[in-house]
């Protein structure tokens, strides 16, 4: 059979330390890395761990968002953003002045281009 | 109004027409990049065979959905591709661009010029992969395809709709029986598609060179993917040649296709899914190698008048290794195809060719669409090559054998000699029936073997000059006593000369 991926690890981590009272939770996740040492998968370790902060926030409902700016934003626009987004929110910004203007946000598996770079490129489509 | 007031009107109404919107894409991440295959996240609601774009703009194409991944190969250069790479979903299925204007260049997969003679412009798109038309819209096979080729027109006639698979050993002559096929549907009103799998570049270039200089590119489309390509482009090549005619079928127009070789396409399919982790079967080919080719032979058709009356009929190609027909990739496009050519190696070596096995070839739709003098004169040769198959073992033998026996296997020598023909000298119909009537009359009997050739050029020439009328005849179909009486004058008149 073939190995599981680190997010299907991440899982099960989860499901495991869910229900686990505090004092057992130390066998529990001793348990588990036993068990990828038996599976040959204990280098994956950091990518599983990456995984499972990503699956445990996704479960409790907080959504992680990335907007990318060609100029640092203030806090309340950033806020303002977040809001839309869910009241769990959490926001990571970068700057990059490549896109000329407007915004992008990223969530974990969609793009909202609303880049002055991007209407560019699809006025010069729409012109050829 | 002067002319660049009205290039400034009419760019501004073209940008007033521009709307602002925000772009919203789906995306996934790159878990893991093999030979021409990778493995991605995300990409929650990805369709099957749509199409993924990776950065630098290469494409690729999803084929396995699975609970957490979607295993895709990538259609292109995939060095730069690599581990957390963004790709974003397209919404599009897999399909190639087609219009008139593709007829006569060398294209890619993705309809992509590469003969260097320009972009190609069209309108229209074609999926790559489609249902094959149905029932409905069929109609049985009643047309010839002139291959030009005697041994194959006489004995395995191919029809307009159907699927005839060319099978041999390599260097037996495969490739040249079907680039003859091409070179003779000039003037037969028929679209042809050559799809290159897998193949030399260097064979690429010496076939589209000659279908140029013999006036065949001007209504020839070459598709290829070459041997240095990754297995994907082979893998789709087929498929992409298909839609392509299918575009010109359904405009009612008639299409030859010739897939060469459907042997490397199944070796690419094997390694891709191999790569892609499907668990292998016999041969270590994926369980579906089979549908891999019916889905693909099915989509030839011979469509009735409401449809439009176009038609695709399929020449596949296979390589066999040593003369195995029994191996698993033949045997599967035997079971598939109206019938089998198969060329031999043993014969090629004899000097026969095309080294066509008469025993082993059959045409299963075809004798329907022969044109009705062919059909009366193949009939009694067929009885002779058989005849003459079964005596010649058994006359090594033998010292002392009667009139009888000594005249059959004089005529099926005669009979096999003249089926001999020169690659690149395709032959047209009426005087395919003209010199297949005078030998099955015995009036080459009293002629040498050797000679039956030269014989064979100057009775074309005789026919050609003073006997125009009679092929005339032949070419309309026209086949009674009387004319055969008027045959067998001309024929006489010959061997008096």
């Amino acid at each position: 059979m073939s190995k599981l991926l680190p997010a299907q690890y991440a899982k099960i981590l989860f499901n495991l330390t869910k229900d686990a009272k505090k004092d057992d939770l130390e066998d529990v996740i001793k348990n588990f890395f036993s068990f990828l040492k038996k599976e040959h998968v204990l280098k994956k370790a950091d990518y599983i761990i990456k995984e499972f902060i990503k699956f445990s926030k996704k479960q409790e409902g907080i959504q992680e968002i990335e907007i990318i700016s060609s100029a640092k934003i203030s806090n309340e626009k950033i806020k303002e953003i977040s809001k839309l987004f869910g009241e769990k929110t959490e926001v990571k910004t970068e700057i990059e002045p490549d896109i000329i203007g407007g915004l992008i946000i990223e969530t974990d598996d969609t793009i909202l281009d609303a880049s002055v770079k991007t209407q560019l490129n699809k006025l010069k489509q729409h012109l050829l | 109004m002067s002319y660049t007031e009205q290039i400034v009107k009419s760019l501004q109404k073209n940008i007033e027409s521009f709307k602002k919107e925000i772009n919203v894409e789906e995306i996934g991440h790159v878990i893991e990049v093999g030979d021409g295959i990778a493995r991605l996240s995300g990409l929650e609601k990805c369709q099957s065979q749509e199409m993924i774009e990776f950065p630098g703009g290469v494409f690729g194409v999803a084929l396995n959905l699975e609970e957490e991944t979607v295993g895709a190969i990538i259609l292109g250069d995939f060095k730069n591709i690599k581990e957390g790479d963004v790709v974003k979903r397209t919404g599009k299925i897999l399909s190639i661009p087609v219009g008139e204007n593709i007829i006569g260049r060398v294209v890619n997969i993705l309809g992509e010029a590469i003969d260097g003679k320009g972009d190609i412009k069209t309108k229209d798109f074609y999926p790559l992969e489609k249902v094959a038309k149905g029932v409905n819209t069929r109609e049985r096979v009643s047309r010839p395809v002139q291959t030009g080729i005697k041994v194959v027109d006489a004995l395995i006639p191919v029809g307009r709709g159907q699927r005839e698979l060319i099978i041999g050993d390599r260097q037996t002559g495969k490739t040249a029986l079907a680039i003859d096929a091409i070179i003779n549907q000039k003037g037969q009103n028929m679209k042809c598609i050559y799809v290159a799998v897998g193949q030399k570049e260097s064979k690429v270039a010496r076939i589209v060179a000659k279908l140029e200089e013999a006036g065949a590119m001007n209504y020839t489309t070459v598709v290829v993917a070459g041997a240095s390509e990754p297995a994907p482009m082979a893998y789709l090549a087929p498929y992409a040649g298909v839609a392509i005619a299918e575009y010109f079928a359904d405009k009612g127009e008639d299409v030859l296709i010739i897939y060469d070789d459907l042997t490397k396409q199944a070796w690419a399919y094997r390694e891709i899914s191999l790569l892609l982790r499907r668990p292998p079967g016999r041969e270590a080919y994926p369980g579906d190698v089979f549908y891999l080719h019916s889905r693909l032979l099915e989509r030839a058709c011979n469509l009735n008048k409401e449809n439009g009356g176009g038609s695709i009929t399929a020449l596949p190609i296979i390589e066999t290794q040593a003369g195995d027909i029994s191996a698993y990739i033949p045997t599967n496009v035997i079971s598939i195809t109206d019938g089998q050519i198969f060329l031999e190696t043993d014969l090629f070596f004899r000097g026969i060719r095309p080294a066509l096995n008469v025993g082993l070839s059959v045409s299963r739709v075809g004798g329907d669409a022969q044109i009705k003098p062919m059909k009366k004169v193949a009939g009694s040769i067929k009885l002779a090559l058989a005849q003459y198959r079964e005596l010649e073992a058994f006359a090594q033998f033998a010292g002392d054998l009667d009139e009888d026996t000594k005249r059959q296997l004089a005529r099926g020598e005669r009979v096999v000699e003249l089926m001999k023909q020169a690659q690149y000298s395709p032959m047209k119909v009426e005087d395919q029936v003209a010199v297949i009537f005078a030998v099955d009359h015995g009036y080459f009997d009293d002629i040498e073997v050797k000679e039956i050739q030269k014989i064979e050029k100057e009775f074309l020439r005789f026919f050609n000059s003073s006997k125009q009328d009679i092929l005339e005849k032949i070419k309309k179909g026209v086949w009674d006593s009387e004319f055969e009486n008027q045959l067998k004058d001309a024929c006489e008149e010959f061997k008096k000369q």
